[in-house]
């Protein structure tokens, strides 16, 4: 069969930059991952407390633990990109707007909203800051999936 | 972001998630500085159906996508963040007592990857395809394409059409439109009708004959204005010329005749194809032979103009010849070598470097290919070289 050229879906997502100059994003990258205690909402908590101890070097201090690290140049920028429903498309097609997946016959276009150019990487073993050692119930949090590797806590200030 | 990598050395930040944490979801794409520069100022695009692996077009290049996952923490702090927790910011560690002045930064979001692109090689079996589904035949076939009817339109591409289904970045659909010979007609890129395009040629030499004209200097008006009287349109007429010849240097005093050069080359392997069309294989010789025969006074045909187009074994006492064309072979390095070891299992490096020709494969050299493919055997350093299937 013979699709009609005029009726061949479009299968092209633009990737363009829509603010004109796009802002350096941080990075901050630790080894293993982050444990909430009893906190039903992440948004507005508190992680920790990030210091520049020199021009290259950080502190992150995260409950009762200290991670040594580094500001890392990356070898090609990172840029950050948000899909958004393709301006045009607003009016053709609003079945299948619920479904995010690229392969969605709305028309969608992916949009730069940063670049990254340097990361700050935490990559040593944690130090802890007292010697007191707890036995926490720990409770993997509802996030992207990610393997647990050390056992890091991040801790609630309340 | 200036936030973190600007801030003061003892200078401190409190690092929490914001209130907009993980409503977004942020994809980070690895690039080059060109492809940056590029992406910024013109943008890039994404190309592929549902069942396509998605590939990344620059103007120039098309890349694939690898999607590289982490097993660390990787936060995203955006710049305009950073403000929506300065009123939770009141507890400055007491442990940080070099710390001072602590202000705070807001993590939108998480990222479990990134994105990588690796150049890799267009995508252009699906130009084929979409061309072939309606070759140029004849012009009268224009005619009915130029009705308003939808229908006329079926199986007929324009630039856009091309772009937008073909997995390869513009300029490179642009150079395979070139290379199979396409031509743009009222607006669709169409692939010419081999034995159209054949009888066309015959027509442009046999006229050229008849008014004893020179084929390594004719005269664009000239041979249109003859030849559109046997029902070709001057657009094919002129794509035949460019197709068989080049553009010899216009004159600065008549600049609207275009001259053109029928390459001797070109022509003599057209008469070799249509010898091979009537006749499958032949005995070198007869070959040979008939070629001479059927070829224009003043072109010397050489069998050193058919490599890539024919094969020759030799069989007892006698070579043989038949037709075997790069043209039709797969451009994937893999699949190139898997059909030159099926058509013969051993080759001298002589009669296989024309089908090297014209595989799609960046970044890796033909004697990168030869050793991943082929097995090279010397029997002893007066025989040549045998190339056999790894």
């Amino acid at each position: 069969m013979i699709e009609v050229a005029s009726a061949a879906s479009d299968m092209q997502i633009p990737v363009k930059c829509s603010c004109g100059e796009c802002k350096e994003w941080g990075m901050v990258e630790l080894q293993g991952s982050l444990e909430i205690q009893h906190s039903t909402s992440l948004h507005n908590l508190t992680i920790g407390s990030l210091c520049r101890t020199s021009t290259s070097t950080y502190k992150l201090v995260i409950g009762y633990h200290e991670l040594e690290g580094t500001k890392v140049t990356l070898k090609k920028p990172l840029v950050i990109l948000k899909k958004v429903k393709a301006p045009d498309a607003m009016d053709t097609d609003p079945v299948s707007s619920s479904d995010p997946s690229l392969s969605t016959s709305t028309p969608v276009e992916m949009h730069v909203v940063g670049i990254i150019r340097h990361k700050l990487l935490f990559k040593s073993r944690p130090k802890a800051l007292i010697s007191k050692q707890e036995v926490k119930p720990k409770k993997q949090r509802e996030l992207p999936s990610l393997k647990l590797e050390s056992s890091r806590e991040l801790l609630d200030p309340s | 972001m200036a936030e973190l990598l600007d801030l003061n050395v003892n200078g401190s930040v409190t690092v929490g998630y914001s209130d907009s944490f993980a409503t977004e979801e942020f994809k980070l794409l690895e690039v080059d500085e060109s492809v940056l520069k590029e992406l910024l100022n013109d943008g890039l695009t994404i190309k592929g159906d549902p069942n396509d692996e998605a590939v990344l077009c620059t103007s120039s290049t098309t890349y694939a996508i690898k999607y590289v996952s982490t097993s660390n923490t990787v936060l995203l702090l955006s710049p305009t963040q950073h403000s929506t927790l300065q009123s939770d910011a009141t507890d400055c560690p007491e442990n940080e007592k070099d710390c001072t002045r602590p202000t705070s930064a807001g993590v939108v979001a998480m990222v479990p990857g990134l994105i990588e692109l690796v150049e890799t090689a267009p995508r252009l079996d699906k130009l084929k395809v979409l061309l072939n589904q309606r070759p140029y035949t004849e012009d009268l076939d224009e005619e009915q394409m130029l009705e308003e009817d939808e229908r006329g339109r079926t199986g007929l591409y324009t630039m856009d059409d091309l772009a937008n289904q073909v997995q390869a970045s513009y300029s490179q659909i642009k150079a395979a439109l070139e290379s199979v010979q396409a031509v743009e007609i009222e607006g669709f890129w169409r692939i010419v009708d081999g034995n159209f395009m054949q009888g066309l040629l015959d027509v442009i030499l046999l006229t050229a004959v008849q008014h004893d004209w020179n084929i390594k200097l004719l005269q664009e008006s000239e041979v249109v204005q003859v030849v559109r009287n046997d029902g070709y349109t001057p657009k094919i007429i002129e794509h035949c010329l460019a197709c068989y010849g080049k553009e010899v240097e216009t004159n600065v005093q008549e600049p609207d005749t275009r001259k053109w050069e029928l390459e001797e080359s070109k022509v003599c392997v057209h008469y070799a194809k249509q010898l091979l069309r009537s006749v499958p294989k032949w005995r070198l010789e007869d070959f040979l032979n008939a070629w001479k025969r059927n070829i224009p006074t003043g072109l010397q045909p050489e069998l050193e103009m058919l490599k890539g187009e024919v094969l020759i074994e030799r069989i007892g006492a006698d070579s043989w010849l038949r037709l075997f064309s790069v043209s039709s072979l797969p451009t994937k390095p893999a699949e190139r070598f898997s059909a030159l070891f099926k058509e013969n299992p051993k080759w001298e490096w002589d009669d296989l470097e024309p089908y090297l020709r014209g595989m799609q494969a960046p970044g890796q050299s033909v004697e990168a290919m030869l050793l991943r493919y082929t097995r090279k055997t010397q029997i002893s350093p007066n025989v040549p070289a045998m190339y056999t299937p790894r």
